[in-house]
């Protein structure tokens, strides 16, 4: 996976699946991750949950998650999982 | 709840999951719309009213406590009532919004709740909270009795899927599997449960409170009934039967002891033994004192909760008609030695005989003060006098009148109080909350507030009338009797012979000659017995800021004679919202007329007087709109004969309050206009008052100036100028205007530069001080590029003009020791602190900065150096 590459999301539901694949290649990952949120409009359940996941996986720091375009809902959401301090949020 | 092991590895992992679930679905909820919540709450009410009767049996099944039907009813008033209540509320976003004053409410949820479910109402009490729960986008974690748990897992499992099939987030509720005391510990003190909610025992309770977390604990009651004289007899023991009865007495708001008055009593019971009650005789009472309260403890017995009257009297061998409803069992008293007197959860009813109304209400105080004090109490009376006394001295979040207990403090029902299943005991029952527990106690309710333009005015007397001879206008005002108040020296003038041949031929005229000082308590006393001699009905005061003074504070006492000017003169910092308010209620009524006779003070036109009270050695200041004269008289024939040093300490005075009401914090367009009028003329025709005291124009000029800047000052206040001058001439006995002259110019540079505090001031969106300096320099046409220019030439003007009239212009200059002075200085600094003028100053001043602002003017001029 290149570094820098943007994975666009559209939907609470295309969450989950994005971020559960990332975390599935993450080794194959330099560098840093960029997911573009900016067709998301909330966040549900299964998306917070793929989000700890990764943001578990990457904790060693090796590889940089970095979340675009998150609206300030979502953001809150992730705020109140802890999850705000495990991402960058490019402006 | 018999566990007290600590928590294995896999029971605190299970706890840990149940968090985490709850918090992720708060996080998720936090994104949902007011629709979003409200497509999810009404099918939640469908499904536990389809559920109703389901519920209940499984509740009876499991507890054991209760009546079937009643127990379906209250599953029906939690999911229909109260959603009938919730409807149409606003539970997210802005949930209120008040534009008169400039406030928005904001609902932010709570997150992860933790929740106490009772074993008398277990199933209500659930679907209640979780409809609370989702209407304010909560996620709830819920914590069944034991004996109750699986009823309440099922009316959580029936709202949960609901919930999550309409749109809530997977996780919104989960319920303990097999509840501890030990769970309960471990999620009332964990990080992530951000309130508890207790709805149980006294242990739960006083848990919930101990965790040191925000906690609802609402607990035990003692629900005392008076039923008065004048109560409609049949429809309270109707009332009070179909209470105690109701689900077998389990709601905690149900009547424990009806006290009743003498002249009913019998019938009473009569008509109750005719509904079905069983009405004990003393051995009965006896037994059943002993069998269902504990006599160590002194509570009831946990067997005899949510048990039938006749299974009770079977119990405890009593011989009962088959169907009693209700045991009834007279006492003599309140308290250990009465067992029947405490709260009894069972169809168990204590009676008392009242002799009095007196005996009556104390004896329900002692119940309610017997384990029941914010709870719930029950008057049925028709007297209102006897409603209002009985609500004054029950302490119960829910006083009940003329309707059953236990079902009118759940709400809704009987009354329009908030239908709930927590009754709020406040802190005397150790309770964070009074109230019907509701969806506002599920939301931290945030206010936006936004700027809001105070209301400001413009108050000035009636009528002003001024030019040369202006004093002719008084023979329009009737009047059967005048009081003149004056000076000696200006009744030497003939000014009183002027003014009286101007007043109607009818009116008889008094003359009361005052001394020339600032007015004394013992001078005032004197006239406003004169005012009562005469019966006046106007008041004219001839003179300069002295003898008005006077005038007014004779009229206030002569109008209000109650009035107490020590009081009168509290400290206030807006006079709109001031504590002491100045009487309204006249027992006389008299015109003021003030026509002044120097060109200084505007004290004809201001809503101030000053008082000397000689013998407690104080001044008192009044301020308040009420104190205005009727009517001003700026003639300028009365300050022809001005002397020179009067002159310009009296235009002094008058520049100073123009230009300070002109940069304070409550100057407003209408005082702005006459702040400028007020330097323009000073600028221009004092000059010529001093040089050529005969000039008739220089001379009406400056009594209009004096007047107007007082119009400009008596509604925008003056500044830190006022506050020094005070301080230093009091202390080195110096004439005000000249006080006022040393401060001036170095007042302006401190108000015209960037301050390192700023006043309070929301009339005012930014710091504009130098702004209007240079705005005046503009106005007198002194030149200058930049506003710091322009506030330079006003201070090299202003200097020029107090060199023109011969003023000192400098402490040292007064022949002040400066060892003296700089002894005097922290007094002074701290005198002006707490003058009340710079309080509307632009510049909050540094106690420092007065002491630098002294220092300045003892050293003297500014501009074109010393």
């Amino acid at each position: 996976m290149p570094v820098d590459s943007v994975w666009p999301i559209a939907g609470a539901e295309g969450v989950a699946r994005a971020f559960e694949d990332a975390a599935g290649r993450l080794e194959t990952v330099d560098g840093e991750l960029t997911f573009d949120l900016s067709g998301v409009r909330k966040v549900d359940v299964a998306g917070l949950r793929a989000m700890s996941a990764l943001a578990a996986k990457a904790a060693d720091g090796k590889v940089k998650i970095a979340l675009k375009g998150v609206n300030v809902d979502v953001y809150k959401a992730l705020k109140l999982v802890g999850l705000t301090t495990a991402f960058l949020f490019p402006v | 709840m018999a566990d007290h092991a600590p928590l294995s590895e896999d029971r605190i992992a299970y706890l840990e999951g149940l968090v985490s679930q709850a918090r992720t679905a708060a996080a998720v909820f936090s994104q949902y719309t007011q629709d979003d919540v409200d497509r999810i709450v009404k099918p939640m009410v469908l499904a536990g009213l389809e559920q109703a009767q389901y519920l209940a049996s499984l509740a009876i099944e499991e507890t054991r406590l209760g009546v079937l039907e009643d127990k379906a009813i209250k599953n029906m008033v939690a999911t229909e009532f109260v959603y009938n209540y919730v409807k149409d509320k606003r539970t997210v976003g802005v949930i209120n919004e008040f534009p008169e004053r400039g406030i928005l409410e904001i609902a932010e949820p709570i997150g992860v709740i933790f929740s106490v479910l009772p074993v008398t109402n277990p199933t209500s009490t659930a679907l209640f909270k979780c409809i609370m729960a989702i209407k304010t986008r909560n996620t709830a974690i819920f914590g069944p009795h034991p004996r109750a748990a699986k009823c309440c897992a099922e009316a959580v499992r029936i709202m949960y899927e609901t919930a999550v099939k309409n749109g809530a987030p997977e996780g919104v509720f989960t319920c303990l599997d097999t509840p501890t005391i030990e769970d309960n510990r471990y999620l009332m003190h964990h990080k992530d449960v951000r309130l508890i909610d207790a709805t149980g025992g006294p242990g739960a309770v006083k848990a919930a409170y101990s965790s040191g977390k925000p906690a609802m604990g609402v607990g035990a009651g003692n629900t005392p009934v008076y039923l008065e004289k004048s109560a409609d007899v049949d429809m309270a023991v109707v009332d009070i039967i179909t209470s105690k009865t109701f689900d077998n007495g389990t709601i905690c708001a149900s009547e424990q002891t009806v006290v009743i008055d003498d002249g009913i009593y019998d019938a009473t019971l009569e008509k109750f033994a005719e509904l079905g009650a069983h009405i004990c005789n003393p051995e009965e009472a006896a037994i059943l004192s002993q069998t269902v309260i504990d006599p160590e403890t002194g509570f009831m017995r946990p067997i005899a909760v949510g048990q039938a009257a006749a299974t009770i009297a079977q119990y405890i061998g009593l011989k009962v008609k088959p169907g009693t409803k209700l045991l009834i069992a007279p006492i003599a008293g309140v308290g250990r030695g009465h067992p029947l007197s405490v709260e009894k959860l069972f169809p168990v009813l204590a009676v008392y005989r009242a002799r009095s109304r007196e005996e009556a209400f104390k004896t329900c105080v002692d119940v309610n003060h017997l384990g029941g004090i914010g709870h719930t109490a029950v008057v049925f009376s028709s007297n209102e006098e006897v409603i209002r006394k009985f609500g004054e001295v029950m302490n119960a979040g829910r006083i009940i009148v003329n309707s059953p207990g236990s079902i009118g403090a759940l709400g809704g029902v009987y009354n329009d109080m908030v239908p709930t299943f927590s009754f709020g005991c406040g802190t005397g029952g150790g309770n964070s909350t009074m109230d019907n527990v509701n969806i506002y106690h599920y939301l931290n309710v945030k206010r936006v507030a936004r700027r809001t333009q105070a209301h400001m005015w413009f108050r000035v007397p009636n009528q002003i009338y001024f030019n040369m001879n202006a004093i002719e206008n008084i023979r329009q005002f009737p009047s059967r009797s005048t009081m003149i108040i004056t000076n000696p020296p200006l009744e030497r003038l003939g000014h009183v012979d002027t003014v009286r041949r101007y007043l109607p031929p009818d009116t008889a005229v008094h003359v009361l000659v005052i001394p020339d000082a600032e007015p004394e308590a013992k001078v005032v006393r004197e006239g406003v017995e004169a005012l009562n001699a005469y019966k006046v009905d106007q008041i004219i005061a001839l003179g300069g800021g002295s003898v008005i003074d006077a005038a007014k504070i004779m009229k206030l006492q002569y109008e209000a004679p109650s009035a107490d000017l020590e009081e009168l003169a509290a400290p206030f910092l807006d006079i709109r919202k001031r504590v002491v308010q100045y009487p309204t209620e006249k027992v006389h009524h008299a015109r003021l007329i003030a026509a002044a006779t120097t060109s200084g003070t505007g004290s004809e036109v201001t809503p101030f007087a000053v008082l000397i009270d000689k013998e407690a050695g104080r001044k008192i200041t009044l301020a308040d709109y009420s104190l205005t004269p009727d009517v001003a008289i700026v003639d300028p024939q009365f300050v022809m004969t001005m002397p020179k040093g009067l002159t310009a300490d009296t235009g002094i005075d008058c520049l100073v309050h123009a230009l300070e009401a002109g940069v304070s914090i409550h100057s407003s367009p209408y005082t702005e206009a006459n702040a400028m009028q007020a330097i323009r003329l000073t600028f221009r025709y004092l000059p010529t008052a001093y040089a050529q005291p005969d000039n008739v124009e220089a001379r009406s000029m400056m009594h209009n100036a004096a007047c107007i800047a007082a119009l400009a000052f008596s509604n925008a206040s003056v500044g830190v100028n006022h506050a020094l001058a005070h301080a230093f001439g009091a202390r080195f006995g110096v004439p005000h205007g000249r006080a006022n002259a040393l401060m001036l110019p170095h007042v302006i540079a401190y108000n015209a530069s960037v301050p390192s505090k700023f006043m309070p001031s929301p009339n005012q969106r930014a710091y504009v001080a130098h702004k209007k300096y240079a705005l005046i320099a503009d106005l007198l046409g002194l030149g200058g590029e930049t506003v710091e220019e322009k506030v330079n030439h006003l201070i090299a003007a202003v200097e020029a003009l107090l060199d023109r009239l011969d003023v000192p212009r400098s402490i040292a200059d007064l022949g002040i020791a400066r060892e003296e002075f700089q002894q005097a200085l922290p007094g002074l600094a701290k005198v002006a602190f707490d003058d009340p003028s710079w309080r509307s100053n632009p510049r909050m001043p540094l106690a420092t900065e007065l002491v630098e602002l002294f220092e300045r003017a003892w050293h003297g001029r500014r501009a074109g150096g010393q």
